[in-house]
């Protein structure tokens, strides 16, 4: 059972999962595993044991010939979906919404991917070119059969675009990347590549799942391969592959690795065959005609041949797709026994029964099925990485190691409808961002708005609790403070900052996923259902229950998440928070600064200045005299910039000396800076007006107190 | 970046929101100012310069200068930010006056030039100091408002609490608090006004009345606006003390009652004086802030002349209109535009008509999920149907609206009210009380269609007249934009 794989524990269902299929496999396989790991020839992912059927990952990972009739029929249905059935045959109007034909991919530049000889072969016969594609074959060499595949050829190799260029790319780097960022998930490994997780000494476990093929990468030009790679969607717009958010350098160096596999070059057959000539024009005919444009666009409007509607089909015929004896303009398909019963089977409930309705999760399973979401999350017990490729699935931050599968696995999407917010689960599935978990490698893929936006609404509708938790949000209330969140959050409050980071800080403790992005990220009331009682919540986490058997739990989910909410612009809680975060420096800003706060032995009309080069003293504009004055680090503004209560701050430095008591009646009047920074404070005295500057000495030893009465200048020196 | 912001999401959030038929956004756009990346605008003063600049003080007591405060889109390098003045300590208002900025520190009110024309400010002169500052946290000073002789006035919070024994004399006795202060230019703060809790806002109205807006609290069953003069008391206890002082200008009362309603403090309480407008709690907000008149001539819209007052809680700004009934200043309330995107805490009109508002919630909660910043709201030129003046009369009240309304959907049984009044006491808050339904006899509509007189048999004097006006229409068909208004009716006019 892929239970074992999850990336948290799971109560095992009483009802059994149906699929068992990767476990009997993965037994099976095992032995073969090790034979083919130790054969340095096969080493490169393009030399993967090759599928010999039509390849649809989830078929071959959820179903048995063991399984019934009643649970293979769905496998049909997956394969009708999967290989596109519906482009050719129109599907009873019952079914049109449920099985709606899958865009096949765009050749408007096919004539840069792969030349001539490339496109040929692979027309010619899909399968032995590129054994487990869906592509089917239609020419099973019956008159006119090469003339046309001639034809194709020079049609599609006329369809040609200008693309930028992108950077060389580096093997090396590229065979790194690839077997880090995911591409393994559904692609074969390397067997000489071993994953850092893997302990020394042991023998590298091969995939028990047969890998999507990719034995065509190797034609491709390089320059369009990473193209390919860099953005998928473009020419496969069905989002089976989707994009991996590579950098160009990235893909240029997976482009790269996967061109080291190359093999070496085939006789040409097709020059032996010495056709005459074949024109593009024949080959567009000849595109049409062949019924390539019910899967593929070329960028110019072309009609569609269709074939016999569904209804009409004959699941026994002695001929046709899924018959022993394939003619030339029939889809070849290279179907494995379990295929041709599951597809009968499916074809048989087509032309019976409307589809049964679905629920909110069976909706959700059905796209999953057809995404290979499963490859790496699972959901309702079902999916997960199979352990040998959830080894692959890596942590780049030690620190995380200790959290185990937790921190290395992609999460479960258990609950995910009522814990993403729309707006993040937008951008995790067709986004540009939406990770929020650094330290792990593997990306999260991007599959396209137009194969993933199905799932948000099921997802939010399967998920959602009955009665929601509810959290008041509104701001209204007292308790709605951000610094009443930022201190519970803090070190000496509930100490979230133990395991979360936040910004540009780490956390105290193990690097658990920053809360930057909590109140775009999570449903405030996931928020409140995860903090009140986590394990319930989300099982296996690590998140301690801090706020059981707390009186005022509501409130305080509430504060934080209003600290949250206003994070950007706050500073950070205690802990995270430097000691220096709000400490005045004049070293920096290279000028006095000068600060008016409560100051402690100077009182409440206390003016701070701090000289660079570590020289501070106070001000008191009450009596109108210099209090104190000290050497090293000035002040700290937290308490005036952030405190409530506003505390009086005490100098940060040391070598505090009190200055001598003042003489007369005095009566403050301001300050006034001169170019430099300086202020020179100015009071009445018994009538006079007095200025009175402090400046460090040239030697920067102490200080010089000049003191102009009436205009008469006296220096004195005080060095402490 | 500019943003156009709608209302209709955050409106989901209040409680006892109004039912927007259209959004605001149909009548003021709000715009949103982009600051200059690591300043912390918690903006609680606003001063236009005669040139049309804009100067924000903040509460790290800086003030920042905005050379094209009406730049469109208001991205930085469009507005022009500029660090004028900085080191004061919780700066809490900003005034220009005769070629300077005054801004009021925790202990003083400061003049800041700039002598050497270089565009920073060189010389912090004290214009005002002398109040006592005891270190309790709760000792904001807020100002200066400044009448039409130049004289400043200070509001000064209460302390609420202990001070700190380094403030030496000042620890226990700290001297003034819970007054508003006037300062004669050259002469030390006066104490000019009593009985304040917590008086964030300060200004005055387009005669030159100083007005203050207060909090929720003890002593204040809800928000008031109070109408400042000499010798006033506005009720709060702590004040008291001072009235011993030989320069007070309010004879103690001597102890207060507790519990009476604040209908019967008028008349019970020696020297209480009533507000000019009480807010209705949670209703009209939690928390009135800075407020700022429309002197726009009409730039900002239909409503020239009133009290726009800024909205803590509710991240909005409401809408007062005065009136002078028996020689004293009395008035009604209006909801005007909330969801702004943090809490209000100043506001003024750029020269271009349109309002700005500076913002900061630290230290409370508010609806808006902003720390800090500047809004700015543009009158688009459409007049919504609103409630322009509520003017009391001898048998009810005069509502005169900004459009003509449909004379077909105005009927004298749509029309509901209740008055209530509340309990004055040393503890915190009151609820409403002594409530009656309005007994409504009438609703005639003017022969313009502008102005509904609606008859009501049981006025109370000292009473909140709380009305939920029907959802009329205008001649055009547009329907009426806010349907609250609450009349604070200390005295019933006689004719």
């Amino acid at each position: 059972m892929t239970n074992v794989d999850m990336p948290t524990p799971v109560i095992v269902p009483t009802v059994p999962i149906r699929h068992s299929s990767s476990a009997i496999r993965y037994c099976v396989l095992v032995a073969a595993a090790v034979f083919l790991s130790a054969n340095p020839a096969r080493s490169h992912p393009l030399q993967a044991e090759p599928v010999d059927h039509a390849h649809v990952f989830n078929f071959d990972q959820f179903y048995i010939p063991e399984d019934p009739d009643e649970l293979i029929v769905d496998g049909g249905m997956l394969l009708i979906a999967e290989l596109n059935c519906a482009a050719c045959h129109a599907m009873p109007d019952a079914w049109k919404d449920r099985l709606p034909a899958k865009q096949g991919p765009d050749l408007s530049a096919v004539g840069n991917r792969l030349n001539e000889d490339s496109l040929w072969r692979f027309i010619r016969s899909p399968q032995s070119r590129k054994k487990g594609t869906q592509m089917p074959g239609l020419f099973a060499g019956e008159e006119g059969d090469v003339e046309a595949v001639e034809a194709i050829t020079m049609y599609l190799s006329s369809l040609k675009k200008d693309q930028p260029k992108l950077p060389e790319g580096d093997a090396q780097r590229g065979r790194e990347v690839y077997h880090t960022v995911g591409c393994v998930a559904c692609h074969e490994p390397a067997a000489d590549y071993r994953p850092a997780k893997a302990a020394p000494d042991t023998v590298l476990e091969k995939p028990g799942l047969s890998s999507v093929p990719i034995a065509l990468a190797d034609d491709y030009d390089f320059q369009s391969l990473a193209h390919f790679l860099l953005d998928p969607l473009s020419c496969r717009p069905a989002g089976r592959m989707p994009s991996m958010r590579l950098t160009e350098q990235e893909a240029s160096d997976i482009a790269a690795y996967l061109h080291t596999g190359r093999l070496p070059p085939k006789m040409d057959e097709r020059a032996l065959l010495k056709l005459p000539p074949q024109t593009v024009a024949q080959g567009r005919e000849a595109f049409i005609a062949r019924r390539c444009t019910s899967c593929h666009t070329t960028g110019e409007d072309m009609p569609k041949q269709t074939a016999k509607p569904f209804a009409s089909l004959n699941a026994s015929a002695s001929t046709g797709c899924l018959s022993g004896k394939i003619q030339s303009g029939i889809p070849r398909y290279d179907f494995k026994e379990l295929q041709t019963r599951a597809l009968r089977l499916a074809l048989q409930r087509l032309q019976m029964d409307a589809p049964a309705p679905f629920t909110a999760q069976q909706t959700v399973d059905w796209h999953m099925m057809r995404l290979n979401c499963y490859a790496c999350h699972d959901r309702e017990s079902k999916g997960g990485p199979e352990e040998p490729r959830a080894q692959y699935f890596h942590v780049n931050d030690p620190g995380a190691e200790s959290l185990g599968e937790l921190a290395h696995l992609p999460p479960s999407l258990d609950r995910i409808g009522r814990k993403l917010t729309r707006d993040w689960l937008q951008r995790i599935l067709w986004g540009k961002d939406g990770s929020v978990r650094p330290y792990i490698d593997t990306r999260m893929p991007n599959f396209g708005q137009a194969q993933t936006e199905p799932l948000i609404a099921p997802l939010e509708e399967a998920d959602a609790l009955a009665t929601p938790v509810a959290i008041n949000v509104s701001g209204l209330e007292k308790h709605h403070r951000a610094e009443s969140g930022r201190q519970l959050m803090g070190a000496t409050g509930l100490a979230c900052v133990a395991c979360h980071g936040l910004k540009d800080r780490k956390s105290l403790g193990p690097p658990v996923l920053r809360l930057t992005h909590t109140v775009e990220r999570l449903r405030p009331e996931f928020f409140k259902e995860l903090l009140l009682n986590p394990q319930e919540t989300q099982p296996g986490t690590v998140m301690p229950p801090l706020f059981m058997g707390r009186k005022k739990a509501d409130q305080e989910i509430e504060s934080i998440w209003t600290y949250l909410r206003e994070l950007d612009g706050q500073p950070l809680p205690e802990g995270l928070l430097s000691a220096t975060d709000f400490e005045l420096k004049p070293d920096v800003e290279r000028r006095p600064i000068v600060f008016r706060s409560f100051i402690e032995d100077v009182g409440t009309h206390a003016i701070g200045v701090g000289f660079p080069g570590g020289l501070n003293a106070a001000f008191d504009a009450k009596t109108s005299r210099w209090v104190i004055i000290w050497k090293g680090r000035f002040l700290d503004a937290m308490s005036n910039w952030q405190e409530r209560s506003m505390p009086p701050i005490k100098p940060l430095g040391t070598g505090v000396k009190k200055m001598p008591p003042a003489i007369g009646m005095r009566s403050f009047g301001g300050y006034r800076l001169d170019t430099a920074g300086v202020p020179t404070f100015w009071y009445q005295q018994d009538g006079k007006r007095v200025e009175d500057t402090l400046r460090p000495t040239p030697d920067g030893k102490g200080f010089e107190h000049v003191l102009k009465i009436d205009g008469k200048e006296t220096k004195e020196t005080l060095s402490w | 970046m500019v943003r156009l912001k709608h209302f209709a999401l955050a409106l989901g959030l209040l409680i006892n929101a109004t039912v927007h038929a259209v959004e605001d956004a149909d009548y003021y756009n709000i715009l949103t100012y982009q600051l200059p990346e690591n300043v912390i605008m918690e903006a609680s003063g606003l001063a236009v310069l005669p040139d049309g600049r804009l100067a924000v003080a903040i509460r790290r007591g800086e003030v920042w200068m905005l050379d094209h405060p009406e730049a469109t889109p208001a991205a930085t390098e469009n507005v022009g930010f500029r660090k004028f003045a900085s080191g004061m300590h919780e700066v809490l208002g900003l005034a220009w006056h005769e070629g300077a900025l005054y801004a009021t520190q925790r202990s003083e009110i400061t003049r800041l030039r700039d002598l050497d024309g270089d565009g920073v400010a060189d010389e912090y002169a004290t214009a005002s100091a002398g109040w006592g500052v005891s270190g309790n946290y709760h000792e904001y000073a807020y100002g200066p408002a400044i009448d039409k002789e130049g004289n400043f006035y200070t509001s000064l919070n209460a302390s609420l609490g202990k001070g700190w024994e380094g403030a030496g004399d000042e620890a226990k006795l700290p001297l003034w608090r819970g007054w508003c202060m006037r300062t004669v230019p050259g002469s030390p703060p006066e104490p000019w006004a009593a009985g304040f809790r917590s008086p964030c806002g300060i200004g005055t109205d387009l005669d030159g009345e100083v007005f203050v807006t207060d909090q929720q609290g003890n002593w204040f069953g809800t928000n008031p606006l109070l109408h400042v003069r000499k010798g006033a008391f506005f009720g709060h206890g702590d004040a008291v003390r001072d009235m011993s002082q030989p320069n007070s200008p309010i004879k103690s009362p001597g102890k207060l009652p507790e519990g009476i309603t604040t209908a019967e403090a008028i008349h019970n309480v020696p020297g209480y004086c009533p507000p000019a407008v009480w807010f209705p709690y949670v209703k009209m907000g939690q928390s009135p802030t800075g407020f700022r008149c429309d002197g726009t001539d009409g730039k900002f819209g239909p409503f020239a002349g009133q009290m726009f007052v800024g909205e803590f809680v509710l991240s909005g700004v409401n809408r007062v209109f005065l009136e002078k009934i028996g020689g004293e200043i009395q008035g009604a309330c209006f909801p005007f535009i909330k969801g702004l995107q943090c809490a209000s805490l100043s506001v003024n009109f750029l020269a271009d008509g349109s309002m700005v508002i500076g913002q900061s919630n630290r230290g409370w909660n508010s609806a808006g999920n902003r720390p800090f910043g500047l809004q700015r709201i543009v009158w688009t030129g459409k007049t919504p149907l609103d409630v322009a003046k509520m003017q009391a009369q001898k048998d009810g009240f005069k509502f005169t609206f900004t459009i003509p309304i449909d004379p077909g959907s105005v009927r004298a049984k749509d029309f509901n009210g209740i008055s209530y009044t509340y309990t004055y006491q040393s503890k915190y808050g009151s609820p409403e009380m002594d409530t009656q339904d309005l007994k409504i006899t009438a609703a005639d509509l003017s022969a313009d269609h502008t102005m509904i007189h609606v008859k009501v048999a049981n006025l109370r004097a000292g009473y909140v007249h709380e009305f939920k006006l029907p959802e009329f229409k205008g001649k055009d068909g547009q329907p009426l934009w806010h349907r609250d208004a609450y009349y604070t009716l200390n005295r019933i006019p006689a004719e």
